[in-house]
């Protein structure tokens, strides 16, 4: 009877192994990128690092008249000066990332083996600042922007070949299931919006492809009326659907982050970017 | 024939006339319930019929609920503003405002617990597949 028990057991597991989702981020890279094409035949697939602009021409126009005199420009000068500063201790920020910080965002987000967690590059820039004595900033705070879009600007056109090591699977999978999970009282995923209805209108706005999300940040939008982070912007599209936000580099945030950056490697980055 | 007639006619009446009473009926039924919404939305003795402790206990089982939704990432905006609201009223002393707004927000926390029970795992059905 025991016997028997233990072999129903291990006929179950097995099963439920078999069953469940795909456990190789590149299986899903595949999976999401074969979707896009099809869904999108005519639309090549880097062209979706310009996100909704890959989709509607004439939103396209506007958007390429407004990069003639970007609105991030001044972010970019102040970042590189704030970059430039040495701190307390005589070292600077250069001194924490490799190549002396210049065109590595491509590197960001990875699963740091030892901390055990995703690092972002926001989350680095103030784990630089606390490694050399000085305070972290705000992730939503004007200098953050400033460095993270002076530091993806020396990174445009450089392409993301974000790994994940075993250790890292199970941040991935986190990310992965934020995508998938249906939350607020709309009861949508990001997945309803960004895969399912992506291309159809939601009011006025035409909606993204997941994939290329990750390329463009950090991002000035017209609506903040400054630059941001990506983690903003997931904030953002939770209160939309009616729950609550979590906090910028909350460890969710940050294995959404890792997912939806694996999501677009092979493509370019082009941040810091303008949106509506 | 003519019998038959004068009876249609009669019937006709009849029928107009069950037809204004039940209209009257249903309007004065629909007046009265008005009057009592308008009562508890005033400053009336209904406003203070729910008992307050108990008022308290729903607004704590909502905060409860709402919390454990929140561990879980799943909490819902409107369950916050609801609790807010019902926090506010029954300081006031409106019980039964704080009374219909201890209940939403009970009732959308628990839908959102709801939802992210379900979701732990019917998520891992809308992962895209890889074609064959």
């Amino acid at each position: 009877m025991n016997k028997s028990m233990s072999l129903l057991a291990v006929s179950i597991f097995l099963v439920g192994g078999l069953n469940s989702v795909n456990a190789d981020p590149e299986a899903d890279r595949l999976a999401m990128s074969d979707f896009y094409e099809k869904r999108f035949p005519a639309i090549e697939l880097s062209a979706h690092k310009d996100g909704v602009y890959a989709l509607d021409e004439a939103k396209r126009e506007q958007w390429l008249e407004i990069e003639d005199f970007p609105p991030y420009e001044i972010a970019v000068d102040e970042g590189e000066a704030l970059f430039s500063i040495s701190f307390a201790n005589g070292k600077s920020y250069g001194s924490c990332f490799e190549n002396k910080g210049i065109g590595v965002k491509q590197n960001f987000p990875y699963f740091d083996i030892e901390k055990a967690e995703v690092i972002t590059l926001e989350l680095a820039i103030n784990q630089c600042r606390e490694t050399n004595g000085e305070s972290a900033l705000g992730y939503g705070s004007e200098e953050m922007g400033s460095l993270s879009a002076y530091m993806a600007f020396t990174s445009r056109g450089n392409t993301f070949a974000i790994q994940v090591p075993e250790d890292g699977m199970q941040a991935y999978e986190k990310g992965k299931q934020f995508f998938y999970e249906r939350r607020g009282q709309l009861d949508f995923a990001c997945s309803s919006c960004h895969l399912g209805l992506s291309g159809n209108m939601l009011r006025g706005e035409v909606l993204s492809a997941s994939i290329g999300h990750a390329t463009h940040w950090p991002t000035y939008r017209f609506k903040w009326e400054a630059i941001s982070s990506l983690h903003k912007r997931f904030a953002g599209c939770n209160g939309q659907v009616g729950a609550e936000g979590l906090p910028q580099q909350s460890e969710s945030y940050r294995n959404l982050e890792y997912f939806l950056t694996y999501m677009s490697n092979g493509m370019e980055l082009n941040g810091p970017a303008s949106r509506k | 024939m003519a019998r038959r007639v004068g009876s249609k006619a009669m019937n006709k009446r009849i029928k107009s006339l069950i037809s204004i009473c039940m209209i009257t009926l249903l309007a004065a039924c629909g007046d009265s319930g008005n009057q009592v919404k308008s009562a508890e939305r005033g400053q009336a003795p209904q406003e203070n019929t729910a008992p307050k402790s108990s008022v308290a206990e729903i607004i704590a089982e909502a905060e409860k609920v709402y919390a454990a939704a929140k561990e879980r990432e799943h909490a819902w905006t409107i369950t916050r503003k609801h609790i807010k609201k019902a926090r506010e009223a029954l300081s006031a002393g409106h019980t039964e405002a704080a009374l219909e707004s201890a209940e939403r927000a009970l009732s959308t926390a628990q839908a959102s617990l709801i939802q992210a029970k379900r979701e732990s795992v019917a998520w891992k059905e809308r992962v895209l597949k890889t074609s064959s």
